[in-house]
């Protein structure tokens, strides 16, 4: 019973004032920049509440959830019952609320959600059998010989591991639990040894496909739709550079540690037994980046190649382990699903009060550059990450930071990689840092050692932090070769003039809903998709009048089937950023293309 | 008390059966309509691309040529991956109860590969039942899909067109609704296990006997909230169903497929209203302490050192 106690004890003072502080922080952040937004516009039709008593009754609410340690999801679902209630221009009593409805069943027909479940499950199928001791004979086989070669495969087995299970902290369980004595034995340190398997297992989160990813494509995808495959490959570059910096420190630490020899022999034997555990991450992303499937039928596919994989050929779990292992993903799906669907009640909110808009007008004001812009973001990240858990911190803060990112120039796959870095290395920072604690219980260490092991490591994640925000190639050079056809080379957003919501105050554009799009400078940067998409309606709209006009028979049926296999795809579909002819942008036929807001009196 | 507390977890045992077989159900049909598209299509994607880095255009020579080639490469491919399933699979009895005996090597548990002859059999076996499952479900291919289409329409069936001539255009929606429920269940039966993320580095610093009382009313508090939910959730069936039944069951569809939008989203106010309960529970729980707090990445670690101890 004392060992159930461990984790708390042991962190309760550091926590706690770090965390009532955090918490606080958080939300406080949100709600100043809602209320410095709608300070200066809304509010002639008359939302319920005047803005400081609706504010007022919010943070109040919030306080005493924070307070109460009341789950996440009943303090977002607050803030946007709350915001919806108080604070929305068109107030209709309580029917108000079944916008949030919706808002909801209109994400649950998104079929990128599907990809959550099956990569949990197939993720925990694999990290159920014996993989990890498979990687790992992988990878001391192929870099053992090196100096710092243990510590190197570990490194190693820790990036294809991730890639794999999809999460942080069942890396470390797996990986580090294999690994830490094995480099205690050779003669590494204790507390690099610690520091080492404990960052290794975040780099789950970066290598795709990582759940988190996921959430951010969905959530942050209000103003502009984010293409999971294109986040998944943004991810790649990133995580093996942070692998690679985390390996670097590996022979500085190696001195009084002996070499393994290098045969072929075994290099091959070991490879053959991994074989089916390595090749799952390449038949996923070779499936998806050469068009045979969509990152959700991807995902179905994991779930039955691992069962086949783990049942029949590995035999590591026998199928009386999978109702529990199914289980366990599916409880865990089902948690970030519920807070998922009332953040996207929150997100539309935001959305329609344009509040992203005004809070760039704002930041606008204040002379922010992009450059100014990202360290803002990343010093708060890191602040959020170190205070709570990465997928909480994506839902609350991705709807708000994306659609400022877009107004700015910045690429939104390139700020959600720098969203999944920064809170990669909250895994690692105390107070909440769950890695942290997974391996002071794991390896049944203190969490002052272990928080010390992991410091040389955050700096080399700082790092690699630093060259991913300020070098967008890294993050974007395969997404531009392989799915957007541009060059390798993506130059850093410029600071640009941009007043949007001057303009666009008297439109009714708000009512628009999320999919407002200001039409003007749309052709560089991560803008450019964004037109893409609409042009591509727009092309089809055209090819469709042209059709009609013509006579019926006469069509030619080749090009219909090619329409009809572009309409079975789901949204990432490759196919919209290929050579699709740009028309011209916000002529006034564009408008009538948006579709319609459902609330729209 | 005693009796609420198993007739919760009979609840559990019956969400967890609907759960893990949706799961499973989901995967499998997502993963047949993949297998559909690439059975029922001519070209190969996948050489459709190495055609496209070779530098041809789609229709040219090299491509028409590469898809040729795709036409017996990619069985055979198949075909040498199932031989090395064979290969390298492990020895182990198929259903075996998963654990090994504690200090047996990997050549122990895992035993030497099949002989290659014997590997050979079984790999033409497999090959020749997997085909013919897929005749079975999607066809042999010689029948227009049209026609097949027409006579499914008329009710008359041809087994040249195997079950799912149209394949399984109906399969994403029909998993969105799947996943609904999974997901939903999967809420609620993580309010048994007590593991809702939570925002509690608050709470924690509270003086216990306080964090019981706070427990309490966070749990009654949160039940409130979940009933409001599902009073939305079911307003929103009401007016779905409402819809459905003035489009004569026509409309209020999910895509492709005859399922009602009310009929799949029962689930959310039926989750709801079980997690409301439930989190009442919890508070009565926590307020006799007898809540299980230990973080949920902790918790199956918890349990092997309690079982190492006992």
């Amino acid at each position: 019973m004392s060992g159930s106690k461990l984790p708390h004890s042991a962190v309760l003072s550091p926590r706690k004032r770090a965390s009532v502080f955090g918490s606080v922080c958080v939300f406080a952040f949100v709600l100043l920049l809602a209320a410095s937004a709608l300070a200066d516009g809304g509010g002639q039709n008359g939302p319920v509440l005047s803005l400081g008593a609706g504010l007022a009754v919010l943070f109040a609410t919030l306080s005493l959830a924070v307070v109460l340690g009341m789950p996440l999801f009943v303090i977002i679902g607050l803030i946007a019952t709350s915001c919806f209630l108080f604070l929305s221009e068109d107030f209709n009593g309580f029917l108000t609320l079944d916008r949030l409805s919706d808002t909801g069943a209109e994400m649950m027909t998104k079929d990128v959600l599907l990809a959550i479940p099956f990569f949990v499950a197939s993720g925990a199928i694999m990290s159920a059998g014996g993989i990890a001791r498979r990687l790992v004979d992988v990878a001391r086989a192929l870099v053992g010989w090196m100096p710092g070669g243990l510590a190197i495969a570990a490194v190693g087995a820790c990036v294809i591991f991730a890639a794999i299970s999809g999460s942080s902290p069942v890396t470390v369980i797996a990986i580090g639990s294999m690994m830490y004595p094995r480099l205690v034995d050779a003669g590494y340190e204790k507390r690099f040894s610690l520091g080492l398997v404990t960052a290794g297992g975040s780099l789950g989160i970066l290598i795709p496909p990582s759940i988190p990813m996921l959430v951010y494509a969905i959530v942050a995808g209000g103003s502009q739709p984010i293409d999971v495959a294109e986040l998944f490959l943004a991810g790649v570059l990133p995580g093996l550079m942070i692998g690679v910096l985390l390996a670097f420190l590996a022979p500085f630490n190696a001195k009084n540690v002996e070499r393994e020899r290098f045969e072929f022999k075994v290099v091959v034997e070991r490879v053959r037994d991994g074989i089916w555990a390595l090749s799952l991450p390449a038949v996923i992303l070779g499936g998806i980046y050469t068009g045979v499937f969509t990152p959700t039928e991807a995902a179905a596919i994991s779930v039955i190649y691992s069962l086949i994989v783990e049942l029949l050929i590995h035999r590591d779990i026998g199928p009386q382990d999978i109702p529990k292992i199914l289980t366990d993903s599916v409880v865990s799906m089902g948690t970030i699903l519920i807070i998922m669907l009332l953040a996207f009640g929150l997100n539309a909110f935001l959305v329609e009060e344009m509040i992203p808009q005004k809070v760039v007008a704002w930041i606008l004001d204040k002379d922010l550059t992009p450059v100014t812009f990202l360290l803002i973001v990343n010093l708060f990240l890191l602040l959020v990450g170190a205070l709570m858990d990465s997928i909480s911190a994506i839902l609350i803060i991705a709807p708000l930071l994306a659609p400022i990112g877009v107004e700015l120039g910045i690429d939104p796959i390139h700020l959600g990689i720098i969203f999944i870095v920064n809170l990669e290395i909250g895994y690692l920072t105390p107070p909440i840092g769950i890695n942290l604690f997974v391996s002071a219980s794991v390896f049944r260490q203190p969490l002052g050692e272990v928080t010390r092991g992991v410091v040389p490591f955050i700096g080399m994640m700082l790092i690699g932090l630093v060259a991913v925000t300020y070098i967008p190639t890294i993050a974007l050079g395969p997404v531009n070769k392989i799915m957007r056809e541009k060059d390798f080379y993506e130059p850093f957003p410029e600071a640009r003039e941009v007043h949007v919501m001057l303009e666009d105050e008297d439109s009714d554009e708000d009512v628009v809903g999320e999919q407002f799009k200001p039409p003007a400078e749309a052709v560089i940067g991560p803008t450019g998709e964004r037109v893409k998409t609409l042009a591509e309606i727009m092309a089809e709209e055209d090819a469709k009048e042209e059709a009609e006009e013509k006579a019926a028979a006469a069509k030619a049926t080749a090009a219909d089937d090619e329409d009809d296999e572009d309409d079975e795809d789901d949204e990432s579909d490759e196919g919209e950023t290929e050579g699709e002819p740009k028309p011209v942008i916000g002529r006034p036929k564009g408008k009538s293309l948006i579709p319609d807001d459902p609330d729209e009196d | 008390m005693e009796f609420l507390k198993k007739l919760n977890g009979w609840v559990y045992q019956v969400e967890r059966f609907i759960v893990v077989s949706s799961l499973l159900v989901m995967s499998l049909v997502m993963f047949l309509a993949v297998l559909h598209r690439s059975y029922a299509d001519e070209d190969s994607v996948l050489f459709g691309k190495i055609a496209k880095v070779l530098g041809a255009e789609r229709d040219d020579a090299t491509w028409v040529s590469m898809q040729g080639v795709a036409d017996w490469a990619v069985p055979l491919g198949l075909v040498i991956l199932v031989y090395l399933g064979f290969r390298t699979a492990s020895r182990r009895p198929l259903w075996h109860d998963g654990k090994a005996k504690p200090g047996a090597t990997r050549a122990e548990i895992h035993g030497e590969p099949l002989p290659r002859l014997k590997c050979l059999i079984y790999t033409i076996g497999t090959s020749l039942a997997a085909w013919g499952l897929m005749v079975l479900l999607f066809g042999t291919g010689s029948v227009e899909q049209a026609e097949c289409i027409e006579l499914d329409l008329a009710n008359q069936t041809n087994l040249a067109c195997g079950l799912f001539p149209a394949g399984l255009q109906w399969a994403a929606s029909f998993s969105l609704v799947l996943m609904l429920w999974v997901s939903f269940l999967g809420a609620s039966m993580a309010t048994h296990e007590n593991l809702h993320l939570k925002l509690e580095a608050a709470n924690r610093a509270l003086p216990e006997r306080l964090r019981r009382i706070t427990g309490l009313i966070a749990g009654i508090l949160t039940a409130c909230f979940c009933l409001l939910l599902a009073y939305l959730g079911y307003r929103f069936c009401a007016v779905k169903y409402d819809e459905w039944a003035l489009s004569d069951h026509l409309g209020a569809l999910h895509d492709s497929t005859p399922i009602p939008f009310w009929a799949s989203f029962m689930i959310v106010p039926a989750a709801w209203l079980l997690m409301a309960v439930r989190f009442v529970g919890e508070g009565v729980l926590a307020f006799r302490g007898e809540l299980n707090e230990v973080l949920p990445e902790l918790r199956e670690l918890e349990k092997q050192k309690e079982s190492v101890v006992s």
